[in-house]
């Protein structure tokens, strides 16, 4: 019991918890990010699009072919290290949205009255078919950037956050509330609401259907774009990485309520601060008895726990629901 | 000496990687023991009891996979094969082990680490190079005794290789004189590692280990670099490669990471036989070849001995006593391992690994 007493405090120092809470937010972000692309497809045509998280890992590749062509390394000046960055962000926005325009067109259209499943399938077509194209025609291998924008801000004892932690931050929330403005706010946000309620009547009131789904993929998938810049800043990528990033976000998504723009937005930052206190302290919180090898399984236990008690999410989407 | 039309020709299977994705690997080592066939064919076989025996290599694919593995290693025993050099990763080798041992036929792996594949109680498994146990005891040793780090946190990928070796070194550090400070897990398939990183961090330790695969070692060595954390790593044979190099950039120089068998520049012989390998393949020696290159002809070496059948070949590779081959001298213990294994330190200088300690262990 006194061993119970001491691993319980053992490695809990303020230091230490402040900085998990950074990793948790910085890795939430991101999840957040891509869970904005599950949720927007969900709200509007009920399906969960896997094809999401390999635009995603596309986008990567692009921010990736961007930068290797200006050849920047971990001692590049700023003066050419924004730049290039911002035009990464274009470019892999501009491929994603591009790419989540075209596959809703081939794969989704076609199947829109078709049983549910059809379309489902159909997306795990595309995500198999994208993560096979990236292996066979670009690589097969991890990849990483050098160490840009290094630098940090001390905040407390020996614990910093650094500009890329700060950048992912920011990003992250203002692509939430800028997101969030234009549904609310535009007519095309009004569109998508109403598609959301109801198709038929939307469509009958003169909604162009066609035009508000499309724009739904290309604003998540160019989001999506965004999350591979803010990733590379920080991980590694390879042809698979979509799978685990999109199952990650999807779990994020759903956490928050999917459908739900600011949901899908707090259920990343809440499964990232899970998986990142879990990692360090489920060994502590457990006597010992579990390690940081369980650290999936405690985020995973959380969307469990969240499904059995709160299927609809914490942010519940009432306007998903249909007669 | 004369050579008869009809002397026998006794096949010798290989098994590895010869398409795909480590195929550099296989078809290293297939032409290593090639070399060894082709030279000894030359020199006009080996005689045993008035007859003279040459040899034939049999080379056969497993993709490093358990499944297909055992199919080639079934095919190699319908060929008739009287030895078998491979498998060369731990996985296929263990799932063909089985097959060879159902069939009494001698199997040498040039490269196979894994403790388990020589624990099974087969009686052919054998392999030219230490096991993970052993490395794990050089990896601890060198942390704490070469490098003077007392405190040492261990971290692992949860891979069978990677855990693996990880509990060798766990269990050697403090027989080395250390401290296990932390142990911690990631997934193979997560890309942030700073949580595990960042706990780590908190228990001041003055190296870590890493058991794992270069592909999650960059990554995690460049986070640790962005956490502040300044101690060195020391990593096995799965991260000695220049992918790990690549993926952390500059944040790899000074790592360390051990692999089997004597650096190339120390092993005495070995660029008279690149200059040979190199002739007749147009390329470097890659990675085992020399260990296969031994394999072929402790095989051939002991049909000289005791004669063409399979159960001859299995008691005369059995019984390899001090058996000079280009890389070491071999001595296989009761159950199928080297009692003398070697070992190679390297540390990241200016981008690429370099060697910077020899280590035998047992002997």
């Amino acid at each position: 019991m006194q061993r119970c007493l001491d691993l319980l405090t053992s490695g809990l120092t303020p230091e230490g918890i402040l900085q998990q809470l950074i990793n948790g937010v910085t890795l939430g972000s991101v999840y957040a990010l891509i869970a904005l692309g599950y949720s927007m497809v969900y709200g509007v045509l009920e399906l969960i699009n896997f094809a999401h998280g390999d635009v995603f890992m596309i986008g990567t590749f692009v921010v990736l072919g961007v930068t290797g062509q200006f050849g920047l390394t971990g001692t590049s000046s700023l003066a050419l290290v924004i730049p290039v960055l911002l035009l990464a962000m274009i470019a892999a926005m501009a491929l994603c949205a591009v790419l989540g325009f075209t596959i809703e067109k081939v794969a989704y259209r076609p199947l829109r009255r078709a049983p549910r499943l059809a379309p489902l399938i159909s997306a795990i077509g595309v995500s198999f078919f994208l993560e096979a194209w990236i292996a066979t025609y670009v690589s097969s291998r991890d990849h990483t950037l050098p160490n840009l924008l290094a630098g940090d801000i001390p905040l407390y004892a020996d614990v910093t956050i650094r500009y890329v932690q700060v950048l992912m931050l920011v990003s992250s929330v203002v692509m939430m509330v800028g997101l969030q403005q234009l549904v609310r706010r535009t007519s095309l946000g009004r569109g998508m609401r109403a598609v959301a309620q109801d198709r038929e009547a939307a469509e009958l009131m003169g909604v162009n259907m066609d035009r508000v789904i499309s724009f739904t993929f290309i604003i998540g998938s160019a989001l999506a774009g965004v999350a591979a810049v803010l990733w590379m800043l920080n991980y590694s990528t390879n042809q698979t990485i979509g799978f685990i990033a999109g199952l990650k976000a999807f779990t994020a998504a759903v956490i928050g309520g999917i459908g739900n723009i600011p949901g899908a937005m707090l259920g990343g930052f809440l499964l990232g601060l899970a998986e990142s206190l879990g990692a360090a302290y489920i060994s502590n919180a457990s006597c010992g008895i579990f390690s940081s090898a369980y650290e999936d399984v405690f985020a995973f236990a959380f969307l469990i726990l969240m499904l059995v008690f709160r299927p609809s999410g914490i942010m519940r989407e009432r306007v998903s629901q249909r007669a | 000496m004369a050579f008869k039309p009809s002397d026998p020709v006794l096949k010798i299977g290989f098994i590895g990687m010869l398409a795909g994705k480590y195929q550099n690997y296989g078809i290293d080592a297939k032409n290593g023991a090639q070399l060894a066939v082709d030279q000894m064919n030359a020199a006009g076989g080996v005689q045993n009891q008035g007859t003279t025996y040459t040899f034939q290599l049999d080379p056969v694919d497993d993709n490093a996979d358990a499944t297909q593995g055992a199919q080639s290693a079934q095919k190699l025993v319908d060929d008739g094969v009287v030895a078998v050099i491979g498998g060369i990763f731990s996985t296929a080798t263990i799932a063909e082990s089985k097959i060879f041992n159902d069939n009494g036929i001698t199997q040498i792996s040039p490269s196979a680490t894994n403790p388990k594949y020589t624990a099974q109680g087969f009686k052919t498994a054998f392999r030219v190079i230490g096991n993970d146990v052993a490395q794990g005891h050089t990896d601890a040793e060198f942390a704490v005794k070469t490098l003077g780090c007392k405190n040492v946190a261990i971290l692992d990928d949860k891979s069978t290789y990677g855990q693996g070796l990880a509990d060798s070194v766990n269990d050697a550090i403090p027989g080395a004189g250390g401290k296990i400070v932390a142990r911690e897990h990631l997934d193979a398939t997560a890309s942030d590692f700073t949580a595990q990183l960042t706990t780590i961090k908190g228990k001041h330790p003055d190296v870590i280990f890493y058991g794992g695969y270069s592909a999650q070692a960059g990554p995690l060595t460049s986070q640790a670099r962005k956490l502040g954390i300044k101690v060195p790593f020391v990593m096995g044979d799965g991260c000695e490669d220049s992918d790990y190099t690549k993926l952390a950039g500059t944040d790899a120089e000074g790592a360390f990471a051990s692999n089997g068998g004597p650096a190339q520049n120390l092993m005495t012989g070995f660029a008279e036989f690149n200059t040979k390998f190199k002739a007749k393949y147009s390329v470097d020696v890659f990675q085992y070849a020399p260990q296969a290159f031994d394999a072929a002809n402790i095989i051939m070496n002991a049909v000289k001995t005791a004669g063409a059948t399979k159960s001859a070949v299995l008691g005369a590779v059995a019984a390899t006593k001090d058996y000079k081959g280009l890389v070491q001298s071999y001595t296989f213990d009761s159950k199928g391992d080297i009692t003398t294994s070697i070992f190679t330190v390297y540390k990241v200088e200016s981008g690429n690994f370099k060697a910077v300690k020899a280590v035998t262990i047992g002997g």
